[in-house]
């Protein structure tokens, strides 16, 4: 894994060099055509015969040929590479995002990781594509034109040649100054963003305190110092975007005026000025390039940058060398477990201990921001955990295969994300592929089957926009499945029922306790209903271990798990669900 | 971040004459602008075909005479027509700019002003992504259209056409043979403009399925992780940037098959007239200057043709920008009545609902069949487990969604018969997250309404007792906040919200108490400030608070879209039924923090 953009342009180098040379047989070719016009014209000023006119014509004909030919060559070449090379920035920047832990993702946005992959590779791809292949060309072009053009007259190509550096002074000078613009520019618009993001989101708010006009006035006044921006980048552009038409206007005049005088002398035949002419015309785009390419380098290295930020990030969580698969039979030990997400910050668990035994079912329990979560996801080892805290049979989860401890669990995660595929890839997500009957097994065990059903194809009924849109309920139990397919030998449950109605969801719990015989079950639930048949409940509050029982044991003491359980017997009697 | 992720759709219809007509009217205010733009772009294209028509003159009447003094006269009128040239097309690009930027400034007013018009159930079906993406990076595309786009078409087809022209009064034999090559220019642009719509879409469809596998994975990194499938992942992701590369290179294969192929028909045309013209040269029928002139136009000719297909693709994707736009401009308003002369008349503030049902979506009723009324002046707290139904008399109260059956009175009078700015304009809303918007406290507080002076800012934050927090800050009432600024406690955040509220000086006062617990301190001060709202207006706490609902005339007990039971906290407290109940299960032990 690299992260510097020439080590992936690297392996490209004979493709590179394979283009450069392309690239000069292009241009010899394609300037070889206005030479051949200069013999034609001075030969039609004497005198010239039949043959000499086909010949005339089939050589600038077959020159363009060829050309084309290496022309579509070089392209192919230079231009294929760059996104060869985006390629593999491409693969090797998935590759890394998927090893890098939970810890990440909750530092880094979503959107700022794609606009990276998208924005920002554009600029470097861009470059190592578009940029090269124009820096190659002008440097050829400029070479082998400067000299043809003193070939053909000196003192004409010294005087043509003269406005050229003011030129590139004053292009210079305002290039910054619309860079600088378009740089205002970007500015006004993303104040333009933020303010219909506000908008939108605090929208019932600008409604119930009918804030709408002064919105509209403000959000005027926003686009008003963006088109103000715009018209001040559109006066420069006014007046740099013309000086590229002017630039060949006065070559021209200049070959007309010194260059007329020269053929006047007889120091230059007409064919000479002709073909002068067309050099100094071919040296022109180039030139202007020049500048939009040295920009594309500038910012393809500060987005290279960018990306290589991401590349520098270690995977934190990553096998130990002498990692190797074992089976996973789930005797589960946590001893004085203390976690905190940053290190500045404070405390979510502190000196939690217990243990659970192999087919044991647990139930997790607590106020909101306990640490419940936070503790499940360490026994998943999401985020980084110190050494000798949590032990999977016996063994240090540190010392354990990164892969061996994930197949062997089945977690079912408070959020209910699926992936836009169809219904049957979601549940077989953890193993692949599934048979019809596996996937029925399992949907059944949810409760799911029935609605699946129901779906237009089954189990190859699409989700999302593309297709079915489920219910909370129904997303939830497609997670439960999901969680189960594989046959872990530990289950573990976020708060996995909470859009599923009480019956339910105590088919679904018991459910699980019959097919899963064997695996260790450990539920985090805000329920006593669903919990109280556990063989063990763990109460956690403000990131300690209050209390380890029976639901009876519990109860029969005072502490959170007690004044859970009046409140549940409440709950009951006004017919209502508990609230988290 | 400019760049919105997943197209939605990436079927792009080409031409739409009826958008394009849409399109067309958004211009027509700048009629004037659009003529001068017009006119000077002929006047640029035209100038641009003088010179090979003079280098045409200098050879035939100066240069081959050996007259310097003539030449020079022609140098010096080719500087005029340089000059000429350089402010011609200053003015084109001013212009242009101009109509295409204040065009689409209007549309984009008018857009958000046309979204402020829509009911609060839009905004529950569409994410705000979506809406923004509308305002902002839609109407920049078919900004570049009118810029960059549509107006050069236009040159650059005024000067092929002219070149035509000229080249037929030049010598129309001539002419003809160098246009010989034209039906297979024709043919060979329209064969590769096919192509190229093929390409360009395929690669909108494979960016779009890259971003989207990467905005999934990425949002869903955690169940990759979990069912250990990050091998699978990257093989999936493998192909599909392979099916992303393998687009691009069809593309690039394209470009580098059409461009030479372009430059070799304008080289045939070239050769034709070294071949043809030198006859004719011979034959005397034909100046050497005027065969030079002929080079140098086709050359002209030749160029803008690559670019065309190009230009042909922001057209593409112009048509897609503004037919998403129009459909959002399309999309129906909150209904409303107009304002009259009576509108600026201040409610009493008495709230009658009679036998309201209500549901947000189908039949999935969230109220039934509820009855009750509030006098003017009374204050009553609404309690009930989550999902009782009490959040949604707010959005009803504050008619942002339209009932089933019933009817809701306010001074006797259907809600729905006073305009809706009226109607806002009575009742002070607190909602439960109170938003804060990046800016200023003041303008956070004023939500930028002018005519409020800081005097008044100061004592109503004065009075909700927040001014303590904003004078400790640097720049007080400047102070930035949001996501940008200094970041907010959740007890600041209502106390400011409360301020807001004050000023607004609202006949009907409807708070949603925050849940989230507060420290002591500020909890005390959220009491005193609450109590400073409820004075002299009707009110209607959804409480939370048990302090609040000692200080209510009447508490109503919502229970599964009903109301169950009705009275001040000591007559239900004593019948020990739902209130009893839900005031045990809320108050007690679990919400510690709250002193009773």
């Amino acid at each position: 894994m690299g992260n510097s953009i020439k080590q992936y342009m690297k392996p490209y180098l004979p493709r590179y060099a394979a283009g450069f040379f392309l690239l000069i047989l292009t241009n010899a070719f394609a300037l070889f055509v206005p030479w051949v016009l200069k013999y034609a014209i001075d030969d039609l000023r004497e005198e010239v015969t039949h043959q000499k006119l086909v010949l005339y014509a089939s050589a600038i004909v077959g020159a363009t040929f060829v050309q084309g030919f290496f022309r579509f060559l070089s392209r192919q070449t230079l231009l294929k590479s760059s996104h060869m090379i985006q390629f593999d920035i491409l693969n090797d920047y998935f590759g890394h995002l998927l090893r890098l832990p939970m810890s990440f993702y909750d530092k880094n946005k979503t959107g700022d990781l794609i606009s990276l992959a998208t924005n920002d590779l554009k600029s470097v791809r861009m470059m190592s594509g578009v940029g090269v292949m124009n820096i190659m060309n002008t440097l050829i072009i400029v070479t082998l034109t400067f000299l043809l053009l003193l070939m053909l007259n000196v003192k004409l190509t010294v005087l043509s040649l003269l406005p050229f550096p003011f030129i590139a002074i004053f292009v210079k000078r305002y290039s910054a100054l619309i860079h600088k613009g378009y740089k205002s520019v970007q500015e006004e618009f993303s104040k333009i963003n933020t303010k219909v993001h506000e908008n939108v989101s605090g929208i019932r708010v600008i409604k119930a305190y009918t804030g709408h006009e002064s919105e509209i006035n403000d959000f005027e006044e926003r686009c008003e110092s963006y088109l103000t921006q715009n018209m001040r980048i559109a006066k420069l552009w006014g007046t740099v975007f013309p000086l590229i038409g002017a630039l060949a206007g006065i070559g021209t005049l200049i070959v007309l005026w010194v260059g007329g005088g020269e053929v006047i002398g007889g120091r230059l035949t007409i064919g000479e000025l002709v073909a002068f002419n067309a050099y100094l015309a071919m040296l022109l785009w180039p030139m202007i390039a020049l500048g939009w390419v040295l920009t594309l380098f500038q910012r393809s290295k500060v987005a290279m940058g960018r990306i290589s930020r991401i590349f520098d990030v270690e995977p934190e969580i990553a096998d130990i060398d002498d990692a190797s698969d074992t089976e996973i039979f789930g005797d589960i030990k946590i001893e004085d477990l203390s976690f905190s997400y940053t290190p500045e910050a404070s405390l979510v668990l502190k000196d939690v201990s217990f243990e659970i035994k192999r087919g044991e079912k647990v139930a997790i329990v607590g106020p909101t921001g306990a640490g419940k979560t936070t503790l499940i996801n360490l026994i998943a080892r999401l985020y980084k955990v110190d050494d000798a805290k949590i032990f999977i049979d016996g063994k240090d989860i540190n010392s354990i295969n990164l892969k061996s401890l994930r197949q062997s669990i089945g977690f079912v995660p408070q959020e209910t994300f699926l992936f836009s595929d169809t219904i049957g890839g979601n549940i077989a997500f953890g193993v692949g592929t599934a048979s019809k009957e596996e996937l029925e097994k399992y949907a059944k065990i949810s409760d799911l089957l029935e609605n699946i059903e129901e779906f237009p194809l089954n189990f190859d009924t699409y989700l999302g926009e593309r297709g079915v849109n489920l219910s909370g309920g129904q997303k939830q139990r497609t997670t439960i499945s999901r969680g189960i397919i594989h046959n872990p030998n530990i289950l573990i449950l976020d708060d996995a029922t909470s859009n599923v109605d009480v019956i339910t969801e105590e088919r679904i719990v018991s459910r699980l306790e019959r097919e899963m015989t064997g695996s260790t079950l450990i539920m985090v639930s805000h329920r006593i209903a669903t919990v109280m048949s556990f063989d063990r409940i763990v109460v956690i509050k403000e990131g300690m271990v209050e209390a380890v029982g029976t639901h009876d044991e519990l109860i029969g003491r005072p502490g959170t798990y007690k004044e859970m359980y009046k409140r549940y017997l409440i709950y009951k009697e006004l017919d209502l669900r508990e609230e988290g | 971040m400019r760049k919105r992720f997943i197209e939605e759709d990436t079927h792009i219809k080409t031409y739409d004459s009826k958008l394009a007509r849409r399109l067309l009217q958004e211009i027509a205010p700048y009629r004037r602008q659009v003529i001068i733009a017009f006119v000077f772009l002929v006047m640029t294209s035209l100038l641009s075909l003088v010179g090979p028509y003079l280098i045409k003159v200098a050879i035939d009447e100066y240069i081959a005479n050996n007259d310097m003094a003539g030449l020079i006269n022609i140098v010096i009128f080719f500087v005029g027509v340089l000059l000429l040239q350089y402010i011609t097309a200053y003015i084109r690009i001013y212009y242009t700019q101009y109509v295409g930027q204040k065009s689409m400034y209007s549309l984009r007013v008018k857009l958000f002003s046309h979204i402020q018009k829509l009911p609060v159930s839009f905004f529950d079906r569409n994410p705000v992504g979506r809406v923004m993406t509308r305002v902002t990076n839609d109407i920049e595309v078919l900004n570049e259209l009118f810029s960059a786009g549509v107006i050069t078409i236009f040159g650059d087809l005024l000067m092929l056409f002219g070149i035509i022209v000229l080249l037929l009064f030049l010598n129309y034999k001539l002419a003809l043979v160098a246009f010989s090559v034209l039906p297979l220019l024709v043919f060979i642009t329209l064969a590769f403009r096919k192509i190229m719509r093929e390409s360009y879409r395929n690669t909108r469809e494979k960016t779009a399925k890259v971003n989207s596998f990467l905005q999934e994975n990425i949002t869903g990194m955690k169940i990759v992780q979990l069912f250990a499938r990050e091998s699978n992942r990257h093989k999936n992701f493998t192909t599909i940037n392979e099916e992303y590369k393998n687009a691009f290179f069809k593309t690039i294969t394209a470009y580098s098959l059409f461009f030479p192929m372009i430059e070799l028909l304008g080289s045939i045309s070239i050769a034709l007239i070294i071949y043809y013209g030198g006859i004719q040269l011979l034959g005397e029928k034909l100046t050497l200057g005027a065969l030079v002139a002929f080079v140098e136009y086709l050359r002209k000719f030749f160029v803008p043709i690559r670019y065309l297909t190009e230009k042909y693709n922001i057209l593409q994707s112009a048509m897609a920008s503004s037919e998403r736009v129009y459909k959002l401009l399309d999309a129906a308003t909150e209904e409303d009545v107009p304002m009259t002369a009576e509108s600026g008349q201040r409610f009493r503030g008495e709230i009658e609902f009679k036998d309201v049902s209500f549901a947000y979506v189908d039949d999935e009723y969230v109220l039934k069949n509820i009855s009750f009324k509030i006098n003017a002046g009374e204050r009553v707290a609404f309690v009930g487990a989550t999902g009782a139904g009490k959040t949604s008399i707010i959005n009803l109260i504050s008619a942002f969604y339209k009932i089933q059956k019933g009817e809701i009175l306010i001074d006797g009078r259907d809600i729905y018969s006073y305009p809706k700015e009226q109607l806002r304009k009575n009742l002070g809303v607190v909602l439960q997250d109170v938003f804060i918007f990046s800016g200023t406290i003041l303008e956070n507080i004023t939500l930028n309404k002018k005519g409020i002076s800081l005097e008044q800012v100061e004592r109503a934050c004065n009075n909700t007792y927040v001014c303590d927090f904003i004078e400790k800050l640097p720049k007080r009432y400047g102070e930035l906040v949001g996501e940008r600024g200094a970041v907010l406690s959740a007890g600041q955040r209502q106390l400011l919200s409360f301020a807001r509220v004050l000023i607004y000086n609202p006949t009907v006062l409807i708070l949603d108490e925050a849940t989230s617990t507060v420290d002591p301190h500020t909890e005390y001060l959220i009491q005193k400030a609450t109590e400073k709202l409820m004075e002299k207006r009707t009110s209607i706490i959804i409480a939370h608070r048990l302090s609040t609902i000692q200080n209510v005339d009447r508490i109503f007990v919502f229970h599964k879209g009903c109301i169950v039971e009705i009275g001040t906290h000591e007559e239900l407290y004593a019948q020990k039924g739902v209130y009893y109940k839900l005031h045990q299960l809320q108050y007690k032990n679990f919400t510690s923090d709250v002193k009773e």
